[in-house]
């Protein structure tokens, strides 16, 4: 006999990739990496939300060139798939922050829902006006709320513009120097990020006291001895 | 690339204190503290290896390990550590535990309905948390970091497994690297004023018995569906400094909103006021008086029992439904006005009209049923406890000798069928005492091992440590 009642209620979380498609993504591989790292951590991430008694996880995919386009709509993480994406043109996040900062409240997003994650993945330096684009990303209320993580794929990125887009004083941009570490950070972002906004874990008795939306465990422990590949 | 601390499947590991070298079999995952791989052993016994991350394994964490490894696991329910393990080649240190088996699955699973197990499963496996955490504290040791994270049930009889041992500490000793889990930490620590203790730990595991009964969190209610975005200080104010129970009999401000906590309703109007009063006191003087306010284990085992043992299956769809005597005889019980007995302040609050009712006249709550179930087969034990009779029903020590409560180990009586006869039921004595049975025409019959006597009501039976009488 089947008990009473139904699955407990859960809150839609909505976590959206921003990827670099620019040109130089084309150099030593870096595209195909990203390709790799992202389809690499979908059964991490799947295994993560399904023990998730608190979240819908509805994943979703923007990529900035020339312009920026939406290409993945909002999708369960058991029906997700990664299309391989090719890289040529400009970098405009500018214009992928304002793209971001349509969807960014409600609606679309639900009455009822948990600080989205936004994870900007980028290797240069945007060649449009992105300060625009992030001044209006941050003054929508989601954005501001929103878990933001940015990853910079190799040492050409500009940091610093990826440090403006988490926030300042919080948690640093993660540097990925070679294909190994983008999978370790990608497979960190997509799961235990992910987790952080919808699935409560442990925390630990000394923090370092700042107060953010969402407490972020820490980034994976990593040594440097690996060879730069790029 | 590799890095110092973490392992690669097959490398060997030597552990030194269970004298064995194993290999590395798989990761099985990543944690907040470090990473879990299972182990192909010599003996082939299910071990698992949790290897820290460097800035988790600290000089205190390594005592904690070391005290926990000298001292006896409570019971078999814990997996508890077994080994430390140190190498030159890695950084940091690890452990090994046993594996649990796959049977157990994680209370997440029953939470989204992909596993179904009967009220019997859950409230054994609400008991034996119970009674584990009882066990635990009554050696003076805290586990600091009870979530629903880290146990697990088999949902065909609910056993339980208690993983994460590795936070245990001696109560009021401030070790250790975690202070809890959101939504299920008590508010005194949410807002500051104190570390884990024994009686945070009663309050985490009061939020996990409510979890796994009513598929809610008990503080979820209007409040939390008002709120947009469930973030880091909305959550403190909800779980922390604002905390008010879905069913407070005395505000209803965060009464269950239909929308998304009708799990909540519904199973509050299926159980007995006995087990919704005591919910009651757990979350109003529970979270007002973290001291002395609290649940206490042993007051949660009776009421458990309790309710396990009350369980009917109704005769038209077979659901399992909680019988409770009439209050002329409920009021006889001498449950402790502080479990919730009949005398008890604590008012349940009841939003549907026709919920006594209900109750009173057992009508099933399948809503494709709603059979009226009138006469329910029933043994009173001494005043003390009563059991429904159920074609499975089996007792156990627990029931018949008050100096051997809680004792499980193996059943002294079941309720049995006339080989010839099967419309006629019996009790059959599985112990090596014999019983000593008045029948209603006043003839006392001794009934041996193996033996049944019909139970016909007003049988009275005489146990040696108690007296039952059989009822309708």
């Amino acid at each position: 006999m089947t008990l009473p009642g139904g699955e407990i209620s859960k809150r839609e979380l909505h976590f959206i990739w921003i990827v670099d498609c620019s040109g130089s993504m084309r150099d030593d591989g870096k595209i195909q990496a990203l390709n790799y790292a992202i389809k690499e951590a979908i059964p991490h991430m799947q295994k993560e939300s399904e023990n998730n008694i608190q979240a819908n996880l509805l994943i979703s995919a923007l990529k900035f060139s020339t312009g920026a386009q939406w290409i993945i709509p909002p999708t369960r993480i058991n029906e997700f798939k990664w299309t391989d994406i090719e890289a040529k043109g400009e970098t405009d996040l500018g214009q992928a922050f304002l793209l971001l900062s349509e969807i960014l409240h409600i609606p679309p997003m639900t009455e009822r829902g948990l600080p989205p994650v936004l994870v900007l993945l980028s290797d240069g330096q945007p060649t449009d006006n992105f300060k625009d684009g992030l001044d209006k990303l941050l003054s929508e209320p989601w954005g501001r709320k929103a878990i933001r993580v940015s990853i910079a794929i190799g040492e050409d990125a500009n940091t610093d513009i990826l440090q403006r887009f988490i926030g300042d004083g919080e948690r640093q941009p993660l540097l990925a120097r070679n294909p190994e570490s983008l999978t370790k950070y990608i497979k960190w972002v997509s799961t235990v990020v992910q987790s952080a906004s919808a699935r409560p874990k442990s925390q630990q008795k000394y923090y370092d006291g700042s107060i953010s939306n969402v407490d972020i465990p820490k980034p994976p422990e990593m040594i440097s001895g690996a060879t730069d590949v790029w | 690339m590799s890095t110092t601390h973490e392992f690669q499947v097959g490398e060997p590991v030597h552990i030194n204190g269970l004298n064995i070298v194993c290999n590395v079999e798989k990761e099985l995952g990543s944690g907040t503290q470090g990473k879990v791989y299972s182990l192909i052993s010599p003996d082939n016994s299910p071990l698992v290896l949790k290897w820290y991350f460097p800035s988790m394994a600290t000089n205190e964490q390594y005592d904690i390990l070391e005290s926990l490894i000298q001292k006896e696991s409570p019971s078999n329910r814990f997996l508890w550590p077994l080994a430390l393990v140190n190498t030159p080649k890695k950084e940091g240190f690890g452990y090994v535990m046993s594996m649990k088996d796959s049977r157990f699955k994680s209370f997440s699973l029953w939470l989204s309905r992909k596993i179904n197990p009967s009220f019997k499963a859950l409230l054994t496996a609400c008991f034996e948390l119970v009674q584990s955490f009882h066990l635990l504290h009554s050696k003076g040791l805290c586990y600091q970091d009870l979530s629903l994270n880290n146990i697990y049930f088999d949902p065909e009889n609910g056993e339980i497994r208690i993983g994460d041992t590795d936070n245990i500490v001696i109560n009021g000793e401030d070790k250790g690297n975690v202070i809890g889990t959101p939504k299920f930490m008590a508010p005194e620590i949410i807002i500051g004023k104190t570390l884990p203790n024994t009686q945070t730990d009663l309050y985490s595991l009061a939020i996990i018995l409510f979890y796994i009964l009513f598929l809610n969190h008990p503080l979820e209610g209007k409040i939390e569906s008002s709120i947009k975005s469930l973030d880091l200080p909305s959550m403190s104010k909800l779980y922390g400094f604002e905390p008010l129970f879905i069913f407070d009999p005395n505000n209803d401000s965060n009464y269950p909103d239909p929308a998304f906590h009708a799990n909540a309703i519904i199973f509050w109007n299926i159980y007995p006021d006995f087990i919704k009063r005591i919910f009651v006191r757990a979350f109003t003087n529970g979270i007002k008086d973290p001291m002395h306010g609290r649940v206490r284990e042993t007051e949660w085992q009776i009421t458990l029992l309790s309710l396990r043992d009350s369980i009917y299956y109704c005769k038209q769809c077979g659901s399992e439904n909680f019988f409770v005597p009439d209050s002329s005889v409920f009021e006889k019980l001498t449950i402790p006005v502080e479990l919730g007995g009949n005398n008890s302040d604590f008012k349940v609050q009841n939003r549907s009209s026709n919920l006594e009712e209900i109750q009173s006249n057992s009508v099933c709550w399948n809503p494709q049923c709603k059979t009226l179930n009138t006469h329910i087969l029933n043994i009173r034990i001494d005043d003390r406890l009563f059991v429904a009779l159920n074609h499975d029903t089996k007792l156990f020590l627990h029931h018949i000798d008050p100096d051997h409560k809680y004792d499980f180990s193996s059943p002294v009586a079941e309720v049995s069928r006339h080989p010839t006869d099967p419309r006629v039921w019996g009790l059959k004595n599985l112990s090596a005492y014999p019983w000593k049975v008045s029948k209603v025409n006043g003839d006392v019959i001794e009934v041996n091992l193996k033996q049944s006597f019909s139970l016909v009501p007003g049988t009275q039976i005489d146990f040696g440590r108690s007296k039952g009488i059989v009822c309708y």
